[in-house]
C-alpha cells in the first residue's frame, strides 16, 4: 500500500474535504431519483446508492467535525513549494502529455508519438535532449514490439508503423 | 494423476518458467529503483498478463511482487530511500550497517530472511487455504456479504491515514463500482450519457492511474541529488552463520508476516512494522535498534515477504483481497472467467496448487535474482529519474489502452491518477478504494440478495452463527478506533 507522501505537494483543508464528501453524498443520492423502481421489487437500483450517498454525507459531517477538532482553521488549500514554478509546470506537462497522447496518437501513430512523449517529457525533467530522443526512441519501440507484434493489440497506427509491418 | 503433479507439471511448462524469470527481472529492477514500487509494478505487469493464460499469469504476479518487495531494501540500505512502504520500517538499520561499510551483509540479510519468510508464507498458504475452502462452501449471501465488509473495513480502518479518510476513500471506490448498468435491473447508472461506461469503469487502467502516476508525478518534482552508492563485498560471507544465530527472528517474522498478510486490508509494510516492533520489544539489545542491527532486519524483511503470501490466502478462499497487490489479482483472476471462492478449489484445484508452485520458485528465485541485483545495484540506482518517469508514463499508457484498445482506457487512467493523486497528497489512502471498486459488486450483490430472500428482515443477517460472528467482527473493527479516540 503507497503510504501518503511525507511532503505534500497540495494540500486540502480537512474540512474542505468534508464539504466535498457532502457535495459527492447529494450527487450520489440526487442520481438515484432518476433510477426507475421495478414494480413488485422492494429493492432496486436505487436502494444500494441512497445507503451509500447517506454513508457519504455522514462521513463528510464527521470529517469537518474532526478538521475543526484537531484547529484545521487555516487555508482551505495549500500548494508546497515544489509546486510553484519549474514543478508547476512538469507536473502540467505530466497531464497534457497523456492528452496530447491521446489526440495525436490517431494521426502520428504509436511508435512517434510515444517517442516525442518520452523524449519531451525527459527533456522537461532535465535530461540532456539527445540522450532523451534516443531513450524515446528505443523505449517507444520495444513497447511496440512487446504490445503490437508479441501481443497483438492494435496499437495506433501511423506512417513508421505503415513501413514497418 | 494427482492434483499436485498436475499443479507441477502447470508450473514446469516452459511458457511459465520464462514468464517468471522475466517477471522476477522486471521485479527486481523496478523494485530497486527509488520511487518505484511494487504495487505499482504489479499495476503495469496486469495489461500483460491480460494476453496470458492464468497459470503464468498468476505466476507472474506472484514472481514479480516477491522481487519488488526485496529490491525495495536496495536503495533503502544503500541511500536511506525506501524502494516500496515494505522496506521503510528497517531502513534506519540497513543504512546504518551499510554507512558502517558492509552494505553487502544488510543487504544479504535482507535477501535470506525475504526468501525463508516468503517460503512459510507459502506453507502457510498451502495448509490454510484448502482447509479454510471447505469450511467456506457452506457459506450463503450474508457469509458473503459479512465476509466483504469485513474486508472493506479492515482497509479502511487500518491503512494509512486516519480511519475517517480510509472510509471516505472506500466510499468512493464503492460508488465506481457501481457506475455502468445494473445487473438486476438493466438500469444505468451513474454513466452520464457514456456508451463505454455503460459495462462499468474498466478495473485495469482505474488501478494503473491510481497506483502508477501519482508516482510519476512525485518522481518528475522530485529534488534529491542523485547520490553514489558504496562497493560491494562478498554478498554471502557470514551470511549463513548469523541466520542460525537469528532462526528465531526467521521463523518468527516469517510466521506474524503471513498471519498478518492474511487479514484482509493488511498488506507487506503492515506487517514489517508490527514484526520490526515486536523484534525490538523483543530483542536483548533493543538500545542498537535504528543504528545497524541484524535483528530488526531480519524479522521484518522475513515478515514482509512472508505477508505477500498469506494475503492470498483470504483472496483465493473468499474472494476478499488481502491488500493492493491480491485486490488487482481478484480483477485478474475475474478478468480469466476464475471466480476466487471455495469454488475454484473443488473446480480446478491443480490450478490452485500450481499458484502455490509459482509462489515458491518465486521465492526460491529470490537468491540467484537477489545476489546479481546487489552486485549490480550501484548501476541500477544512478539511473535518473528524469529517463526512467516518462518510460513509466508510457508504460501507463499503452497498458491502459492495451484493455479494450480504445483511448477511453487511456483517459480513465489519467482520471483516476488525478484523483490518486490528491488523495496521497491529503493523507487519503487508495488502497481501500481500489479494494471498493474491486468488491462493491459483490457487497451490493449479497447484500440486495439477502434482503430479497428475508423479505427485508434484518435480522437474517445474524441468524446464522458463522454471519453473527463475522457481523461481531465488524463490529469491533468499527469499533477500536472509536473506543480509542474516546480515551483520549
Amino acid at each position: 500500500m503507497s503510504p501518503a507522501t511525507p511532503f505534500p505537494l497540495m494540500r486540502l483543508n480537512d474540512r474542505l474535504i468534508g464539504v466535498l464528501a457532502i457535495l459527492a453524498g447529494l450527487a450520489v443520492m440526487s442520481g438515484t431519483f432518476g433510477f426507475r423502481e421495478i414494480p413488485g421489487q422492494q429493492f432496486g437500483s436505487a436502494f444500494f446508492p441512497r445507503i451509500l450517498a447517506v454513508a457519504m454525507i455522514l462521513a463528510g459531517l464527521a470529517q469537518i467535525w474532526a478538521g475543526i477538532q484537531t484547529g484545521g482553521r487555516g487555508a482551505w488549500f495549500a500548494l508546497s513549494d515544489v509546486l510553484h514554478g519549474r514543478g508547476a509546470i512538469q507536473s502540467l506537462c505530466v497531464v497534457l502529455a497523456v492528452v496530447g497522447w491521446v489526440v495525436i496518437a490517431p494521426m502520428l501513430g504509436f511508435i512517434a508519438t510515444t517517442a516525442l512523449m518520452i523524449a519531451a517529457l525527459s527533456v522537461v525533467a532535465g535530461a540532456r535532449a539527445v540522450r532523451a530522443l534516443a531513450v524515446g526512441i528505443a523505449m517507444s519501440c520495444l513497447l511496440f514490439v512487446i504490445f503490437a507484434v508479441v501481443l497483438r493489440v492494435p496499437l495506433p497506427r501511423g506512417p513508421i508503423e505503415g513501413l514497418l509491418t | 494423476m494427482s492434483v499436485l503433479a498436475e499443479a507441477l507439471v502447470l508450473v514446469l511448462q516452459p511458457d511459465v518458467l520464462v514468464t517468471v524469470l522475466v517477471a522476477s527481472a522486471l521485479g527486481i529492477v523496478i523494485g530497486a529503483i527509488p520511487g518505484l514500487t511494487a504495487v505499482m509494478g504489479v499495476a503495469l505487469l496486469i495489461p500483460i498478463t491480460f494476453f496470458m493464460e492464468p497459470v503464468p499469469a498468476i505466476a507472474a504476479i506472484a514472481s514479480l511482487a516477491a522481487m519488488a518487495i526485496f529490491a525495495g531494501d536496495i536503495p533503502g540500505a544503500l541511500l536511506r530511500i525506501p524502494g516500496t512502504p515494505a522496506s521503510a520500517a528497517y531502513v534506519a538499520d540497513s543504512n546504518a550497517m551499510s554507512r558502517a561499510g558492509r552494505p553487502e551483509r544488510a543487504l544479504g540479510l535482507s535477501m535470506a530472511s525475504a526468501c525463508i519468510g516468503g517460503i512459510i508464507g507459502v506453507i502457510l498458504l498451502m495448509v490454510a487455504a484448502p482447509l479454510l475452502a471447505r469450511f467456506a462452501t457452506n457459506f450463503s449471501s450474508v457469509e458473503y456479504f459479512w465476509l466483504a465488509l469485513l474486508g472493506l473495513s479492515c482497509a479502511a480502518i487500518i491503512s494509512t491515514g486516519t480511519p475517517l479518510k480510509g472510509l471516505l476513500s472506500l466510499l468512493f471506490g464503492l460508488w465506481v463500482a457501481m457506475i455502468g448498468i445494473d445487473e438486476v435491473a438493466g438500469q444505468p447508472r451513474y454513466t452520464f450519457g457514456s456508451v463505454e461506461l455503460m459495462g462499468g469503469v474498466s478495473f485495469i487502467p482505474a488501478m494503473i492511474g491510481m497506483f502508477a502516476f501519482p508516482e510519476v508525478l512525485r518522481n518528475i518534482t522530485a529534488r534529491a541529488p542523485i547520490q553514489t552508492p558504496p562497493r560491494m563485498g562478498p554478498v554471502f560471507a557470514g551470511l549463513g552463520r548469523t541466520l542460525i544465530a537469528r532462526w528465531h527472528n526467521v521463523l518468527r517474522g516469517g510466521l506474524s508476516g503471513s498471519v498478518i498478510g492474511a487479514l484482509p486490508g493488511a498488506g507487506a509494510d503492515i506487517a514489517a512494522w508490527v514484526s520490526y516492533a515486536v523484534a525490538k520489544r523483543r530483542s536483548k539489545t533493543p538500545e542498537a535498534f535504528g543504528k545497524g542491527h541484524d535483528e530488526g532486519i531480519i524479522e521484518a524483511g522475513a515478515s514482509n515477504n512472508g505477508a505477500l503470501s498469506g494475503a492470498w490466502v483470504p483472496t483465493l478462499v473468499f474472494g476478499i483481497p488481502g491488500d493492493s497487490i491480491t485486490a488487482i489479482v481478484i480483477g485478474v483472476l475475474y478478468l480469466k472467467g476464475l471466480e476466487p471462492g471455495p469454488i475454484i478449489f473443488i473446480k480446478t484445484p491443480e490450478l490452485v496448487y500450481a499458484i502455490f508452485f509459482a509462489f515458491l520458485l518465486a521465492n526460491l528465485l529470490l537468491i540467484p535474482f537477489g545476489w546479481a541485483v546487489i552486485r549490480m545495484s550501484r548501476h541500477l540506482l544512478r539511473v535518473p529519474a528524469a529517463y526512467f518517469v516518462p518510460v513509466v508514463l508510457a508504460c501507463c499508457i499503452v497498458g491502459s489502452f492495451a484493455i479494450n484498445n480504445t483511448a477511453f482506457g487511456v483517459v480513465t487512467m489519467l482520471a483516476f491518477g488525478v484523483v490518486g493523486w490528491l488523495f496521497e497528497e491529503n493523507g487519503i489512502p487508495v488502497a481501500p478504494a481500489i479494494l471498493g471498486i474491486v468488491l462493491g459488486g459483490m457487497l451490493e450483490f449479497n447484500f440486495v440478495t439477502s434482503m430479497l430472500k428475508s423479505q427485508g428482515d434484518l435480522l437474517v443477517f445474524i441468524e446464522r452463527p458463522v454471519g453473527a460472528i463475522l457481523a461481531v467482527a465488524v463490529l469491533i473493527v468499527w469499533a477500536t478506533p472509536l473506543i480509542k479516540r474516546m480515551r483520549r
